[in-house]
């Protein structure tokens, strides 16, 4: 779907990336984690072709054809941009740019979104939710999703996840993430991807960190041939999390050894990025 | 199935008219278009993939008997928006039970439940001993030793034994 090869970037003078190259596969759907500064919504705005690199080459696959941000829906932060205009005008506006027939209202149907609203009226969630639903009506390819959906309440979001898992069964959509709500995409995330000082630190599909990552609550320190990513230290206890575990550590370790969540892994590698 | 999943309810799928009032489980269409509610539930925690839970989930169902020949599968979407889980989780899952010869799919109306009693008998005693070692190995993280296992067994056993005699008796 996208090639990112040898790419170098960087903002103010501060090299974000430097020979970095990813490749996301057609239909994929990718979550892209790292603390705050590292470069996630920059990696979008790159991806999106909103911003060049000054370095290598950004490739898109054929079925984009010529005008791949035409087939690419990218939901930044920054949405406030036709304040003045109405509901109806604006989706009339938008379809039109972008040569689309008709307008599914599927997701704005039941969020007292009327047409004669102007835009700036519109409660932030509502404002959300409609370019959310402007961008699907144009049916991208390839979906770059920053961490706008945090305005949406939980009804909302539950809309458009629905309508996300309901466009990803018609076709072939390939989605990135950057750092959301893991609880909402927890099993819609195939793989995961970690940012570190302007390289990917950690991509693994999530079905293979799930095995790899592992909590021990432990009363003694963990044997130094166990590598861990971040460690909590208790009143009583140590919170190790492990990473990659083996089979082989288990004879090692003197406590449980505990599963995790998509938000637990997360979290553990975002802590030890800080610590 | 888990009491405490709410079931969703079709009205009547031959009379073509769908209503639901609960969200939650999977409805499957029997053959005599009765509606049935297939409980799937996912631990987003636990490493076990999450289309291998889902496949686990339907076996069960099928060499329990809840699923039965010809009992017709959710829809890929459906399955996905209900369990809120990727499209592409359910067609690995629905591919590799075909593979498996669980369920077979008819072009342009969907999936549907294929039973074998051989396979059945199989499935479900590769279940017991599952269900067993996962009870022993919580007893012995508990400092019970066989001994004392098969002590209690044996009392269960013998109550269970007078159950199944009232049982008769009672028929």
């Amino acid at each position: 779907m996208i090639k990112v090869e040898n790419m170098h970037f960087s903002y103010n003078g501060r090299p974000l990336f430097d020979d970095f190259s990813f490749h996301l596969p057609m239909g994929q759907v990718c979550l892209v984690t790292g603390i705050n500064g590292v470069g996630k919504s920059t990696l979008l705005r790159l991806l999106a072709g909103v911003l060049r690199p000054q370095k290598g080459s950004i490739i898109y696959h054929a079925s984009l054809g010529r005008e791949p941000r035409q087939k690419i829906g990218f939901i930044s932060d920054k949405l406030s941009i036709y304040q003045s205009m109405r509901v109806d005008r604006l989706i009339e506006f938008h379809l039109s740019a972008f040569g689309v027939k008709e307008f599914d209202d599927r997701l704005i149907r039941h969020t007292r979104i009327e047409g004669r609203n102007k835009v700036r009226d519109l409660s932030i969630g509502q404002r959300t939710i409609l370019h959310l639903s402007l961008i699907l009506s144009t049916r991208p390819e390839l979906l770059l999703i920053d961490e706008v959906i945090h305005d949406l309440d939980a009804y909302l979001r539950k809309l458009f996840i629905d309508e996300l898992i309901n466009q990803m069964s018609e076709r072939s959509l390939s989605v990135v993430f950057v750092n959301l709500n893991f609880h909402d995409i927890e099993n819609l995330v195939e793989r995961v991807v970690l940012l570190k000082n302007g390289n990917i630190a950690v991509d693994e599909p999530i079905d293979i960190l799930k095995e790899k990552v592992k909590r021990v609550i432990s009363s003694e320190a963990l044997p130094q041939s166990i590598p861990h990513i971040y460690r909590i230290s208790r009143e009583n206890c140590e919170e190790y999390f492990i990473y990659p575990f083996s089979d082989e550590h288990a004879s090692l370790i003197s406590g449980k050894v505990q599963d995790l969540n998509l938000t637990e892994i997360v979290t553990a590698f975002i802590g030890g990025e800080y610590v | 199935m888990n009491p405490g999943l709410p079931i969703l309810f079709f009205r009547s799928a031959s009379k073509g008219e769908l209503t639901i009032t609960h969200y939650c489980a999977i409805n499957v269409v029997h053959m005599k278009k009765q509606v049935k509610a297939l409980g799937v539930e996912i631990n987003p925690k636990s490493a076990l993939p999450v289309y291998e839970q889902v496949k686990q989930q339907i076996k069960l169902a099928v060499c329990a008997g809840n699923l039965e020949e010809g009992d017709q599968l959710p829809s890929l979407r459906d399955l996905a928006s209900i369990l809120k889980i990727n499209p592409n989780t359910i067609v690995k899952v629905y591919f590799q039970l075909e593979v498996e010869g669980f369920i077979e799919s008819r072009a342009g109306t969907g999936f549907f439940v294929k039973t074998s009693p051989g396979r059945a008998k199989a499935e479900t005693e590769a279940l017991f001993r599952q269900l067993t070692e996962d009870y022993l190995a919580r007893v012995v993280d508990l400092g019970f030793g066989p001994q004392d296992v098969l002590a209690h067994l044996d009392e269960i056993t013998a109550r269970l034994k007078v159950k199944i005699k009232e049982d008769r008796r009672n028929k």
